[in-house]
Order: C-alpha cells, then structure tokens, then sequence
C-alpha cells in the first residue's frame, strides 16, 4: 500500500500549506497561495504591512478589495480576479506603496453614475501596477490625486462600441508624476486619459480602436509623450487647454472619418512636435487657439488634410516636415496667416532649383483654394479633381486673391528631409 | 363632368398642400431638441466628441437649429456670446442632461444645479443638473457643495470658474 501512504502524505502536505498561508501573518513573510478556497480580501486583510503575497494561479470571484497597508501582490501563472460585473471598484488602493504585478482582472460593474475600475488609486503615492492583464474593464486603472507611480507593461482589452458605454483604460486626475509605458490598450473610450495631470512621462504604448481618442490631455502641463502609437481611434491624440507638452516620434495612424484627427491641437501653446508620422488620417493635424509650437521634422503622408490651421493659431513654426501625397497639404479657414513654414518639403511642389542649392526657387503656396471652399461648403468635395476645379487651382496660384497670401513656404526642399 | 373632376382634384391637391403646409409650419413654430448621439456628436465649444452620458447640454434656435455641447459649463460659455456671434436668430430653449437619467435632456432654465467637487465634469466646473429639488437634495448635505439655478450657473461661467 505505499501508494495510498504518498497519496495521504500529499494531501497532509497541501493541507499544512493552505493552513499557514491562511494563519500565518508575520512580517516579510511570503505567502504563496496554491489554492481558490481562500478569498483575496482575507488575506489582504490577514497581511502585516510590507507582506508579498504571492497568488500562484487560482481563480478569485471578488471586487470591492481594498487595500489599506503597503503591500505587493504578484501574481504567477495567470491568476484570475473576476469582478462579475458586480459591486464597485475590484481593487481600491488607499495607501502609499501598494504594488501589483501579473494579475488578470476582470469584468468590472458598469454603473452610469460611479467611474468604477478595475484598480483605482486613491491618494496614495509610490504605487505600482506592472504586467497585469485588463479584460471587460470599465475602467482600468484610475488615479486620483496620486503621485510618482508607475504603470507599466500592462494590457487593457475592452468591448467598447459607439452605442455602450465605455470608461477609460488609464485615467489620471489631479495626478502627478506618473509614468506610464508599454501598454496595450484597446477598445476604451479614450486610452489614456489625463485631465488636471502634472509633468506625466508616457512612452512605447499602443492605444488602438479606442472610441474617443487614443491619448487625451486635458488641463495637464509640462507632460512629455514619445514613441507612441496610436491608430483606428476616434481620434489620434486631443490636447487641449494645456501648454508646455512635449510629443516626439509618435505614430498617428488610420484615423479616419467627420470628426477623426491624427492629432487635435485646441488652446495650447508653448509645445513641441517633434519627429512624428501622421499617415491615413482624415486631418494630421488640427489646431484651433494653438500658440507658438514647434512642428519639426515631421511625416504627413496620405493624409485628407496634412494640417489644418484655424486662423486664432499663431506664431506656430514648420520646418523641415515632409508633406508627401496628402490631399490637401495645408488648410486655413482665413485668408489671414500669422503662422512660418519654412524649409519643409512637398511633393505637390512643382517649382526649380536653378542655383541647385536643394531649395526650390520659386515660394510654395501649401494652401489650396478648393481646400478654402471645402472648409466653408462642405458638400463641395464632390467635386474634388474635377477639370474645373484643377484649373481653379492653377489659377489661384498664379494670382492669389482668396488664399492666404502670406502663407508660403519661401524655402520649399527640392528632397524628401530625413 | 370631365371639368368638374379636374376641378375636383385641383382642389384636393391644394387642400392636401394646405394641410401639408400648415403641418410643416406647425411643426417650426416649436424647435425640439435632438438627442446627442454619444460617441460621434462633437461639442460646439471645445471640438471635444461628446461621450460621458451623465453631462451634455442642447442649445436649440428659434430657427430649429440645435447646437449640443459636452458639459453644461462649455453650453453656458457658448449661451453668453451667442447674440453677439449669431445676430440673426434667438436662443429658443437650452437643455441639460439630468445626472441621474443618462441621455436624458431636461430644460435647463428649470433645472436645479448642485456644484460640487465630488463631480467630474468634463471642463471641470463638476455642477451637475437635476430635474426636482427632492433629487437634488440629495447631494447637498455636503456644505461645501453649493445649489445654483440657471442664472447662477451663468454667472459662476463668467465670474468663478
């Protein structure tokens, strides 16, 4: 019978191990838990401050645990916290130094009148969400007014569609410091969200079919954003009333219909664009109010409109952008112009280079007089490249009399910049 | 017989016109507003797409024109300067989204508002509307949080906000 002995050996052992897990409340001590029978709210509550609990696997039907004490959760071999579209948040975390890290948290409860999330960080500083899966989140992870805390390498799946509901995947209010890298994140409202936030750091995520816009900056200066990359959202990035944001080598991709940007720039001033891709987007750019930013070294390719500028923007820079088979390069709602290109390349230009200096000798006009008619008659893009409308164009060039006669490129490249 | 019939139908086609008419102007005598089509709907004030059910606001003319708005506070801004930017038509009617039915438009000048830092709106003046006092009574057991009217609401927009 030494088989029955093992076997009741074993099952002695796996009993000791869940008795002490449960009991054994100790300082700095590690806890790894092989079974589903203990809830994930006992033993956050049975934990002394500064424990790791390790979660080995399992299966965690809960919501509304909160979390009170520093504390490390990990999480090994895909445990699962499901909160059952029931209840509230799944994760409240109310105090400093609370990590999270390899857990997959589950449907949370979409209530019309509570943000619930699956982790929501609650003044509380130093915490960190790493690795963790989001599924069927309303919202994912909400911080507010935190401080200095990381999430990084997470990935957020959510079934927002136009007609339901649909909360934010990383929400971020009054908070500050906050870095955020290497997310996945799709099906949102907006990816990411950031109103009231201060001097946040965002890089290497990829926000795509979001419902609103992949990145979303509200009230939140001194923020920097690079190597990004957004597409298939509603609309790429938004930052709006907010200055000093500084966007570099980000990717605006396939942002398509009526009211879709690559990016949308609204009351911003004191910022840098730097060294971005705009291609397939309805408009690249769209700046309404936006005071002295920099546009430098930029892709526009494919686009509907590479850049459209409404005429209370001013004092804006483009240099060395390349603006290659967009329809219309560049658009105004004005005939007034208080914005400098310069040195940027553009494929619709068809001037010499007589000095061969590289500098195209005759000015660019970016603007074209169909774009100005489109903007103000929409249901005149029926007619695009019809003969007529080309000859109307051939003609404003020559003669400019509707177009911004100061919106010029007196430097236009003869050679895509790199 | 022949001219009797034609006359018959000549007057039926200017009865039905009439009717038709009369319908159609019946219909103009009293602007509606239009539910927001969350998601795709884009504020008037601040190009934002609206997409949070619990605010939203409808600015409707007398010429049946219906401008809508993501947050009671970019309608109010939008309401100040109106005259001035559209001299040739009136506001007929403003509406806001009651906080506790999502999507629903309420009349705004009727509206009881509760200002509040509990609230999140989406340019952050946080005051939401609710259609009775009893409703609204229920967030205002916070001292901090205030009871404005419509005329309130306008003048916190112009001079504390």
């Amino acid at each position: 019978m030494p088989k029955k002995i093992y076997i009741l050996f074993a099952s002695f052992f796996i009993s000791c191990i869940i008795f002490f897990t449960a009991l054994s409340t100790s300082n700095k001590s590690e806890k790894d838990v092989k079974t589903t029978q203990i809830s994930l709210k006992d033993l956050v509550s049975n934990a002394a401050p500064n424990d790791t609990i390790t979660l080995n696997g399992g299966y965690y039907p809960e919501s509304g645990i909160e979390i009170y004490k520093p504390l490390t959760i990990i999480g090994k071999n895909d445990p699962v916290i499901d909160g059952q579209s029931k209840g509230k948040n799944i994760f409240l975390i109310k105090n400093d130094s609370v990590s999270l890290a390899g857990l997959t948290i589950k449907n949370v409860a979409r209530h019309a009148l509570w943000d619930n999330a699956a982790i929501r960080i609650d003044n509380s500083h130093q915490c960190k969400v790493l690795n963790c899966k989001f599924e069927n989140a309303y919202f994912g992870i909400y911080l507010a007014k935190s401080s200095n805390c990381e999430v990084i390498g997470n990935k957020f799946q959510s079934q927002g569609s136009h007609e339901s509901d649909a909360g934010n995947g990383i929400h971020l209010w009054k908070s500050g410091h906050i870095h955020i890298k290497d997310n996945v994140i799709k099906g949102h409202r907006d990816g990411i969200y950031l109103e009231f936030g201060k001097a946040c750091m965002i890089e290497n995520n990829w926000s795509e079919n979001n419902i609103r816009y992949g990145l979303h900056f509200m009230f939140s200066d001194s923020c920097k954003y690079l190597n990004n990359h957004f597409e298939h959202n509603g609309a790429g990035v938004a930052v709006m009333y907010t200055h000093d944001i500084e966007m570099i080598n980000n990717t605006f991709a396939n942002n398509w219909g009526t009211a879709a940007y690559g990016l949308l720039l609204k009351d911003i001033h004191d910022s840098k664009i730097y060294g971005n891709q705009f291609v397939n987007n309805t408009v690249g750019i769209h700046s309404e109010g936006s005071i002295r930013i920099k546009v430098e070294h930029n892709n526009f390719i494919r686009n509907g409109w590479g850049a459209r500028i409404f005429a209370n923007s001013n004092d804006n820079f483009f240099g060395s952008n390349n603006f290659i088979s967009n329809t219309f390069d560049i658009a105004s709602n004005s005939r007034m112009n208080f914005n400098k290109f310069i040195g940027n390349y553009w494929s619709g230009y068809s001037g010499y280079d007589i000095n061969l200096d590289g500098w195209g000798d005759v000015p660019y006009r970016p603007v074209r007089l169909f774009s100005l008619l489109a903007s103000q008659q929409e249901p005149v893009m029926l007619l695009l490249h019809s003969i007529f409308i080309e000859f109307l164009d051939i003609a404003e060039r020559i003669f400019p009399v509707l177009t911004p006669e100061t919106l010029i490129d007196s430097k236009p490249s003869m050679k895509i910049i790199k | 017989m022949y001219i009797i019939s034609l006359s018959n139908s000549v007057q039926l086609y200017i009865l039905l016109t009439l009717i038709f008419n009369l319908s159609f102007l019946l219909c103009s005598c009293n602007p509606k507003p239009d539910p927001i089509n969350f998601n795709s709907d884009k504020c008037v004030n601040c190009s934002m797409t609206i997409s949070d059910k619990k605010w939203g606001a409808e600015l409707v003319t007398s010429k049946a024109k219906v401008y809508k708005f993501d947050s009671i506070e970019c309608m109010a801004l939008y309401f100040l300067a109106f005259d001035k930017n559209n001299p040739d038509t009136k506001v007929f009617s403003v509406w806001t989204i009651n906080y506790l039915i999502p999507g629903e438009l309420i009349d705004a000048e009727k509206s009881i508002y509760v200002r509040s830092n509990s609230f999140h709106s989406p340019m952050g003046l946080n005051t939401a509307s609710f259609l009775t006092e009893a409703e609204a009574s229920e967030y205002l057991k916070s001292d901090t949080n205030k009871k404005l009217d419509w005329k309130g609401v306008l003048n916190t927009v112009q001079h504390d906000w």
